[in-house]
């Protein structure tokens, strides 16, 4: 058989998808964003949502999101994205609502419109890219960077005594009674990425059923702000933000 | 049989049921044994030459090419393509969804 | 046309905020309690609009997040607004530059205490700077209509959100305590239902209500980073505030036909200052009011003309000197220009605006 004969239309098995558009993402090489990316579009189009989708882009790495992913968006100031999708979604109860945050904006800046977007049970669903630094400023440290792990702002390694101790905002939010779905996941593999795949559209389908609230953490790598290759990367973050962030349903009450 | 076109996981139909899979062996083997014959198309342009399919490749099919891209970036190209069985490890993994995989199943 | 049965009942300015907020088809309320505002959320949470009209209303977990939540709802074509007083006022600052700069019609209504800083919850009119330079980053205005009265509190919200839409900018209503906590009788406006999904869709195709098909998505966003584009930007803003300077301008004069001197005033300073104009005129002073009621677009045309006619104007408000500037560049030193005001939540008294005005003439 030659190569003509499988390079048809009719064999493809995996490409693009079509929400994506034809814009070079400007994520640094072997960024999860990108994967992640991948995965909003893939299930927004499967649940035939893309002209009912209005997604929320944060201030940090991802806030050109809505230059990649054909739907309507919403560009928030630093943190405040849940309170935007908040806003939305009340007004607009049958249309997708989603936040798409990063360390800083979510678990800093954002703590407090988090903490109570997702107390309050809006149904929204947060998407939480947790890579444990600052990637577009240049790499400081981040509410979620581990102890000892060294950043810009930590060149020594992180320390307790100093900087405090990172934190699991996906345990938080486990706690809430407003939440129906909480959990962690990772784009770093096929097997992974499976599984993330299935977790985003059931915190979509919960959103859309009116069950509460979502969160889905990425656990990700920033080969940039980390100064790894990456797939060093990729080793570093199995290594070492697996074990401290772990994979895995936090709560999930959907079924209820 | 009916296929999603772009829907780049949906392509278990395809085969006998995976069970789930932590390791991409398992993914391997079923292909192989079921006689899948692939093909991969590269958007050179879209490609950071990041390398993260080369490593998920479990067939080595793929390598960084010896080019640049108008972007200043080196990207990846086939450059073992009779081995591969279309699992489309590269395409999934890849973050800028550079990689179009196609697959056939070798007729008897 | 059958003549609609007026009702009129007696109520505070910031209860006549939330009842005109559900009578002209408003989506959403965002806020967040503080003195001296916090009936408006509290009046509206007792009426269930939720219930009758569908509107949202949300008591948020900060002033901030209050922004932010009609920034959304806003930014996707529905009339949200918000309320707060001057510290929370101070506090949005960063999501009202943002409005400016992504073109969100927000509403927000500003019932002003003495500051600065935490202050005071007495009255005071110290966030005139606020609203008119701007609290927040850049170059850009907010439309900022001054009500003096409960019927105008009443009156100003669907005002508000007309002009809000009509030019995709924020607009605000600049009150104070004194308005927004006194009792008068008010003419409440008719019900006007919200509008369809399908009619927001229609009416505001910049919105990002979701992309259909056979249209680019849409993108709501401040964030530019070619300078060309940015300044391209820019320049179409300010294109925009000189239309509205041209066309949205909103003033009242009293007694100015044979007035020597003037008095300009605001808001609740204006309401005092009509009770000075009785009294210096029965001492014979021939003063007239005038008195701004947008303030942007300011009245700058109407004041450098009446500068032509009289010897002389006071502008009273309750702050430091604050409008008392924008008259001044009116006037282009025609005439005298004095200020008085007093600080710290103090409300004048009519005399000591008269006492005041002798000093000018």
């Amino acid at each position: 058989m030659d190569r003509n004969q499988i390079v048809q239309p009719e064999n493809i098995v995996c490409k693009k998808p079509t929400l994506m558009n034809d814009n070079n993402m400007h994520y640094c090489p072997g960024c999860s964003h990108g994967v992640v990316h991948k995965l909003v579009a893939e299930v927004i189009e499967e649940m035939g949502m893309a002209d009912k989708a209005v997604g929320v882009s944060p201030v940090g790495c991802a806030v050109f999101a809505y230059n990649y992913i054909d739907i309507d968006w919403q560009e928030a100031a630093h943190g405040r994205a849940p309170a935007l999708a908040t806003g939305i979604k009340r007004c607009w109860p049958d249309r997708l609502v989603f936040t798409y945050q990063g360390d800083g904006d979510l678990a800093c800046i954002g703590t407090c419109e988090t903490i109570h977007a997702l107390n309050r049970g809006e149904n929204i669903v947060i998407i939480f890219v947790n890579n444990a630094i600052y990637g577009m400023t240049g790499g400081q440290m981040a509410p979620t960077t581990l102890i000892g792990q060294k950043t810009s702002t930590c060149p020594y390694g992180r320390d307790p005594e100093i900087h405090g101790y990172p934190l699991k905002m996906a345990d938080i939010a486990a706690q809430l009674e407003g939440t129906c779905y909480v959990t962690r996941q990772s784009v770093e593999s096929v097997a992974s990425i499976n599984k993330a795949k299935k977790a985003l559209r059931k915190a979509f389908e919960a959103s859309m059923a009116g069950k509460g609230s979502s969160l889905v953490e990425f656990v990700s790598t920033c080969n940039s702000g980390w100064k790894l290759t990456p797939a060093k990367a990729n080793e570093w973050m199995k290594e070492n933000m697996f074990p401290f962030y772990p994979k895995g349903d936090l709560k999930d009450t959907t079924d209820k | 049989m009916k296929e999603n076109f772009g829907f780049s996981l949906h392509f278990a139909h395809l085969l006998v049921p995976l069970q789930p899979i932590s390791e991409d062996y398992h993914v391997l083997n079923k292909y192989i044994m079921a006689k899948m014959r692939g093909a991969i198309v590269v958007d050179t342009e879209r490609c950071k030459g990041c390398q993260l399919c080369i490593i998920a490749c479990p067939q080595k099919v793929i390598a960084l090419a010896n080019k640049v891209n108008l972007h200043g970036y080196p990207y990846v190209e086939a450059v073992n393509e009779e081995a591969c069985v279309g699992c489309a490890s590269c395409g999934i993994v890849c973050p800028d969804g550079c990689i179009t995989v196609y697959r056939k199943k070798v007729e008897e | 046309m059958a003549e609609e049965k007026k009702e009129v009942v007696l109520m505070k300015g910031n209860e006549a905020i939330a009842h005109a907020a559900i009578r002209c088809g408003c989506d959403g309320y965002f806020g967040y309690p503080i003195t001296p505002q916090s009936e408006v959320i509290e009046t509206l949470a007792e009426l269930k609009p939720w219930e009758t009209t569908g509107m949202q209303v949300v008591q948020a977990e900060s002033e901030l997040a209050s922004i932010y939540m009609v920034y959304g709802a806003a930014g996707a074509g529905k009339r949200a607004m918000t309320s707060s007083s001057s510290p929370g006022i101070a506090l949005m600052q960063e999501g009202i530059t943002y409005m400016a700069g992504a073109e969100v019609p927000g509403v927000f209504v500003n019932v002003q205490r003495g500051g600065p800083g935490l202050g005071t919850i007495q009255p005071s009119q110290g966030d005139y700077n606020q609203a008119t330079r701007g609290g927040g980053n850049g170059d850009y205005k907010v439309i900022v209509l001054a009500p003096n009265s409960v019927q105008e509190m009443a009156d100003f919200v669907d005002l508000a959100f007309e002009l809000a839409f009509k030019y995709r900018n924020p607009a605000m209503i600049l009150s104070d305590g004194v308005i927004g906590q006194m009792m008068e009788k008010v003419v409440l406006p008719p019900f006007k239902p919200r509008r369809t999904d399908e009619e927001v869709i229609k009416e505001c195709p910049w919105a990002s209500t979701g992309k259909p098909k056979n249209r680019e998505r849409v993108v709501i966003t401040s964030l530019e980073l070619k300078p060309e584009a940015m300044e391209k930007r820019n320049i179409a803003l300010q294109e925009k505030y000189a239309k509205i300077q041209e066309n949205e301008v909103r003033y009242e004069e009293k007694q100015m036909e044979d007035a020597e001197y003037a008095i300009v005033a605001f808001g609740s300073a204006a309401r005092i200052a009509e009770k000075s104009v009785e009294l210096a005129r029965e001492q014979g002073i021939k003063v007239g009011l005038f008195r701004p009621i947008t303030l942007f677009p300011f009245p700058t045309k109407q004041i450098a003309e009446l500068s032509k006619k009289v010897k002389g104007i006071l502008v009273a408000e309750i702050n430091a000197g604050q409008m008392v500037q924008d008259v001044r560049l009116a006037v282009n030193g025609a005439v005298p220009v004095e200020q008085f005001g007093r600080l710290g939540g103090i409300v004048p008294d009519p005399e000591e605006i008269v006492n005041a005005l002798k000093k000018v003439m």
